[in-house]
């Protein structure tokens, strides 16, 4: 090989990386996608439990890979006067029925807002990964490899919607898998299972599907807009107080 | 021989660089002889990813750029007045590069696992791959540049009996006559490659969408501040060498302190005006909510006593007071004093990046900040920056750090 054959290669290298990585998303079709219906959660947090106990996530430590906020909105007469109060669920124990919170929701707007993973399109969480442990499937879902993660953080950093963690045994990055190993065998994650109100609904996004249904037929929002992440996860009857 | 403050010197920073190493080995690993230690070792998960020790490797790296800009200067781009500083510039360069690579080789949470991002997994898409690459690049040019520059009186140290001849003897086992003088174009390389990582490192933090770091300007503010640090540090490694050597500071090496007050005192004008500019816009009505927010963080939020008096009052202020003052920028204490505050400064300003710009993030059950600092990281922070002072001390023994006549 002689210099300019391997100034040639060096060059050529570098657009080939650029053309794999392209075609790695192009094949995505048929995502899978879950609508969540913010009018009727009900913040009993089942989903909470179920979903660390289906992917052993501790069920004591606070980090979770779903969880449910709760805000009770008080309005006063000025725009600027809004009181959001917001408690956050991702333990066996369920803030909402405490005292406190029930003495003050009395007269005020309440509502729950379950989160998990986005399973973003455009995840920051893989441009920014050094060793490439966070992927795309071919159905759009987001994983991680947890045999190749150096749990640098850097994801968590990136992640806009704070939907990563740091498991606190594996000490390897964990979050939402949209419950990969039930799905592939036409389970639904266990959320979705065990969601006493059909609060959350999953599926493909493909003519006639329940999920592709509701998101034509009703106003969504996705979180975040405004990142250009394109989130796979739409929220119907979402409140304009939810941050994040 | 030995003297006795050499003493007191080596065996102090060995035991602080144990106890950093007990504190940072059990935040991996159960320790192997059952210690009862007085604190529970530090649990990471459920608290900001990146903390102080992020910030610490911040800061060496930083340093060791803004060393190799400094030393640069007048190695590479004819400052001769800084000559007799370069070589104090590029030790401590390579000391504080070696330290910040084994700081974050040890914060990462499989430390096993490290290499996957040199070989075989790697993404090129990320910040953090180019990062590595760049820093493992400028290590090697900084290796081959310093191993030029003192070859010259290596050579001569070859005669010399006992650990510093033979130290002299293996590093010029390679025949030199036939080696060209390529000094300058290694060291063009190596302030070039540093100057491509740090910015990059800037760009790691900036990419992120958390308002505090989200922008184009971070890049260009680490190089600012590693001219800042690095001038700095290049003062205060020059100063204690020659204070404890008993040399008094005069002539050439008088002349290179004014040049180094000099370029580190404009250095922290440009400074104080990106801060101030940089606070300003984010603080602004029309800039977005969150980019307000998290700026209350600093101006009366859990970091105001970091801000206002580590980075503006030591960091920035007072050693700008010092040194543009002709009473006290003329005497080499003052500089050095000077010096001294604004590294205290620069420290702190990157753990106010790190931690502070992280402080909006709202992770699911993250405890933000109590405790902010978590003892362990504190003898962790403290051993790594005992190590560093260590191995310069060891750099300086060993290598020919005479100023060339």
């Amino acid at each position: 090989m002689n210099r300019r054959d391997f100034l040639k290669m060096i060059a050529g290298l570098i657009p080939a990386t650029a053309i794999l990585r392209v075609q790695s998303s192009e094949s995505l079709e048929k995502n899978y996608a879950m609508v969540v219906d913010v009018s009727k959660c009900i913040g009993c947090g089942k989903c909470v439990v179920a979903c660390k106990i289906e992917n052993y996530v501790p069920i004591d430590s606070k980090l979770s890979r779903t969880w449910i906020e709760g805000y009770s909105v008080d309005i006063g007469t000025s725009i600027k006067e809004i009181k959001v109060r917001k408690e956050i669920l991702s333990t066996s124990k369920n803030p909402f029925l405490e005292k406190s919170w029930i003495e003050d929701i009395k007269g005020k707007k309440t509502f729950y807002v379950p989160k998990l993973c986005n399973h973003c399109a455009n995840a920051p969480c893989i441009e920014v990964c050094p060793v490439y442990a966070r992927f795309h499937t071919k159905d759009g879902v987001v994983l991680v490899d947890k045999d190749t993660c150096i749990g640098c953080k850097y994801c968590i950093t990136a992640c806009p919607y704070g939907a990563t963690f740091l498991h606190p045994k594996e000490k390897v990055t964990d979050k939402c898998t949209f419950c990969y190993h039930r799905i592939k065998k036409g389970a639904t994650p266990v959320c979705v299972l065990l969601c006493p109100t059909e609060a959350r609904n999953f599926g493909k996004l493909e003519e006639g599907s329940k999920v592709q249904e509701m998101i034509k037929r009703n106003m969504t929002l996705v979180l975040k807009p405004e990142e250009g992440t394109f989130p796979r996860v739409f929220y119907l009857n979402l409140d304009m107080v939810v941050d994040l | 021989m030995l003297r006795a403050v050499e003493v007191i010197f080596v065996s102090i920073s060995l035991a602080l660089i144990l106890v950093g190493f007990i504190c940072v080995y059990s935040m991996h690993f159960p320790l192997p002889i059952p210690i009862k230690l007085p604190v529970e070792p530090y649990e990471p998960a459920e608290s900001i990813p990146w903390r102080l020790l992020v910030a610490l490797y911040v800061f060496f790296v930083v340093s060791t750029t803004g060393l190799c800009i400094v030393a640069s200067l007048g190695e590479v781009f004819g400052f001769k007045k800084l000559e007799p500083i370069v070589k104090e510039g590029l030790l401590m360069a390579l000391v504080t590069i070696i330290v910040g690579l084994m700081t974050i080789g040890l914060e990462i949470k499989q430390v096993m696992r490290g290499y996957f991002a040199l070989i075989g997994h790697t993404n090129p898409a990320s910040m953090m791959y180019w990062m590595i690459m760049f820093y493992i690049l400028y290590v090697i040019f900084l290796l081959i540049e310093m191993w030029l520059y003192f070859r010259g009186d290596l050579i001569k140290q070859r005669e010399e009996r006992g650990i510093r001849g033979f130290f002299a003897r293996v590093l010029t086992i390679p025949k030199l006559a036939e080696i060209k003088d390529l000094t300058k174009v290694v060291g063009f390389l190596t302030v070039f490659t540093a100057i491509i990582a740090h910015s990059n490192l800037g760009a790691l933090f900036g990419v992120n969408y958390l308002p505090f770091w989200h922008g184009p300007f971070l890049p260009i503010y680490f190089i600012l501040s590693a001219i800042v640090s690095g001038a700095a540090l290049t003062i205060i490694g020059a100063y204690i060498a020659d204070h404890f050597k008993r040399i008094k500071i005069e002539g050439e090496r008088y002349e290179a302190f004014q040049m180094l007050r000099i370029i580190l005192g404009f250095a922290i004008v440009v400074t104080i005006f990106f801060t101030a500019w940089k606070f300003l816009i984010k603080v602004y009505p029309t800039s977005t909510l969150l980019s307000r927010e998290s700026v209350e963080v600093f101006v009366y939020g859990n970091f105001a006593f970091n801000f206002w008096i580590f980075e503006v009052l030591i960091g920035l202020i007072i050693p700008l007071t010092l040194l543009a003052l002709p009473q006290t920028g003329r005497k080499v204490e003052f500089i050095f004093l000077a010096s001294l505050f604004t590294i205290v400064g620069i420290f702190f300003l990157r753990i106010d990046l790190v931690m502070g710009g992280l402080a909006l993030k709202l992770i699911t059950g993250m405890n933000f900040p109590s405790p902010v600092y978590h003892p362990f990281e504190v003898f962790g922070t403290i051993g790594f920056l005992s190590l560093a002072a260590f191995l310069y001390y060891i750099g300086y023994k060993l290598l020919p750090m005479e100023v060339k006549k």
